[in-house]
């Protein structure tokens, strides 16, 4: 389960204030809201990329607020599987050496047997062998998203997912997501794509 | 994934980025060690000029000063020659502990030997304490053997043959940095022997009864001014006068010493252009680094993994640029070792094995201060950021 009470981070003036967030185990919820109200920076506190000003985040009962970097990175490849709206691919790798990055990183032998069963399922078989520059939005997102789902955390945050994807992009990213949460997935999404929000269980306005 | 592999394939995918980095590594190497090298070797060579000299004091007629200068330092021709009468003259003169002469025979051009000939010298076995530093066989020398420079290609054992006599290799000086190594050296009794028949008298002259220098060592305990001027009052009324070896070499050393501190300059600017440079290298991609460490975060790749990454392409880097310029250095300057002498008509010695060792362990711990400077900034951003603001785009 996922907690969140009082988050408040702030750049500037302008910001989070005082958000509270609560996800079901096994739920598929969904954050809106308007530009710059903060859901990425939610995502970001969320999964431990960002140390709230005031507030607490409570994963599994856990506080990460109070857990080292170092513990709060490891959450990020066990427990919660983060693809950011942000590119973030690594350049120098190929797509599939990038969907196995958190395997290889982690000394875990490489399953590319499954990596290659996502990728199917994802439709970007053909660009595993290219590397990011060569991939467009929409194979770039869904490489993303196979990184993610490689890692089979019981947590999935995607921060706009299907943004500047085209329908078809948008609808693989899409079934991913719905597939995963009924796997038992647990799926945060923060996004304006109105069909993704439609899909989840629950909508979470925060601003 | 294996450290080695992600290097490599980032450095195989940023070619410009690393070659930058690599030239700035070679070029740092190439200078320090390359001037490392050169300066030692000067320094190496005229070690005998400075400190423990082979001998303290010369003794030349004053007319033949310049040429004497030339002759011990540059190696160039002798033609020096004074009677040897003022030998007997420096007996129980005070302060002088030994006395041993040598002449000069003559400059031949040999195949064996360097291109501007090889100068046949004789000395004194009995007397000498000047070669006798540069192989231990010198006392021992007797008849038609000979000692030969390092200069030629000449081995312990090889015949040569030296107006018409066949000599014997007995052994071979170990590198002087001066005229010694483009000599042979011959008995002084032989000398006499060859000097005195009538068919070197018709080629050569008459030599018979003439020295072209006197070597003094002065007693451990005497003062060497109080020295010189007993030598030069006991040899009053004739043409030779003696010469201190530190006043003989005070302008080569003052040269030496310039060449070496202009040198020194230089390789520090062309260090710190390179040093400045990899500064501004690391820190125009900085931007991109620190996406790609926010990027790995966000994976679950610890934070100490993604500076092991970063920290492993820079050392990789280093390593090769290092070693291609030291190579590079020995590659060139080794096999030129004796033209480089020839040009620069100083002493000029190689530094041992062990000393080029250490040069070059100085000059990667050079290399890697300047990697410390030039990472440490970038490595700094990188942890003292939360992940989420290292995928910020503004820095």
């Amino acid at each position: 389960m996922i907690k969140g009470q009082n988050i408040t981070k702030l750049f500037g003036g302008n910001g989070l204030k005082c958000a509270d967030i609560t996800v079901k185990k096994g739920e598929m919820a969904g954050i809106s809201g308007a530009s710059g109200c903060g859901k990425s920076t939610l995502l970001n506190i969320l999964t431990g990329m960002l140390r709230p000003d005031s507030g607490t985040v409570l994963i599994n009962g856990v506080d990460i607020s109070s857990l080292s970097e170092k513990k709060r990175t490891a959450l990020r490849g066990n427990v919660i599987g983060y693809v950011m709206q942000k590119n973030s691919l690594l350049p120098e790798l190929t797509a599939l050496q990038n969907i196995m990055f958190p395997a290889l990183t982690a000394k875990k032998s490489p399953d590319v047997k499954k990596a290659e069963e996502i990728a199917e399922r994802l439709a970007i078989t053909d660009q595993l062998g290219s590397y990011p520059s060569q991939l467009s939005g929409g194979e770039y997102r869904r490489v993303m998203l196979a990184r993610i789902l490689m890692l089979e955390t019981p947590i999935i945050a995607a921060d706009e997912p299907t943004s500047n994807l085209d329908r078809e992009s948008a609808a693989i990213v899409r079934d991913m997501l719905i597939e995963a949460n009924k796997k038992g997935v647990t799926v945060l999404t923060a996004s304006h794509d109105p069909l993704l929000l439609e899909s989840t269980d629950r909508v979470i306005n925060i601003g | 994934m294996r450290t080695d592999k992600y290097v490599l394939q980032v450095i195989s995918r940023s070619r410009f980025r690393s070659a930058i980095i690599f030239i700035l590594f070679f070029v740092t190497t190439v200078c320090l060690f390359g001037t490392g090298l050169f300066t030692g070797n000067l320094k190496n060579g005229s070690k005998k000029l400075y400190g423990q000299t082979y001998a303290d004091m010369i003794v030349v007629p004053e007319a033949y000063l310049d040429n004497t200068k030339d002759m011990l330092f540059k190696g160039k021709a002798c033609s020096i020659m004074f009677k040897d009468d003022v030998l007997s003259g420096m007996n129980g003169v005070s302060g002088v502990e030994a006395v041993t002469p040598q002449l000069y025979l003559e400059t031949l051009e040999m195949s064996c030997c360097a291109d501007g000939g090889i100068q046949i010298v004789a000395y004194d076995p009995a007397t000498d304490f000047a070669v006798s530093q540069w192989t231990e066989h010198s006392k021992e020398l007797s008849g038609y053997e000979a000692l030969a420079g390092s200069g030629g290609t000449m081995k312990k054992g090889d015949k040569i043959t030296l107006f018409d006599r066949e000599f014997t290799i007995a052994d071979v000086l170990d590198e002087t940095g001066m005229g010694y190594d483009n000599s042979i050296f011959i008995p002084y009794e032989t000398a006499d022997e060859i000097t005195s028949s009538e068919e070197y008298k018709f080629m050569f002259g008459e030599k018979t009864g003439l020295v072209s220098m006197l070597l003094v060592k002065n007693s451990p305990d005497g003062d060497i001014k109080e020295t010189e001027a007993a030598v030069n009052s006991a040899l009053a009324g004739s043409e030779a006068k003696v010469y201190p070896i530190d006043e003989l070499s005070a302008d080569l050393r003052s040269h030496i010493d310039l060449m070496t501190a202009v040198t020194k300059i230089v390789s520090a600017f062309a260090v710190i252009l390179a040093a400045v440079a990899l500064f501004a290298m690391v820190t125009i991609t900085f931007r991109q680094r620190r996406r790609i460490a926010g990027s790995m975060l966000s994976a679950g790749c610890p934070r100490g993994r993604v500076l092991k990454y970063f920290l492993s392409e820079y050392l990789f880097l280093f390593a090769a640029g290092a070693i291609s310029g030291i190579l590079l250095v020995c590659v060139f300057l080794l096999p030129l070792h004796e033209e480089v002498k020839a040009v620069l008509e100083m002493p000029y010695k190689l530094i041992s094995l062990s000393g080029a060792a250490i040069l070059a362990a100085k000059t990667a711990a050079v290399d890697m201060a300047m990697l410390a400077l030039a990472v440490s900034f970038t490595f700094v951003g990188i942890l003292r950021t939360e992940p989420a603001m290292l995928m910020e785009e503004q820095v």
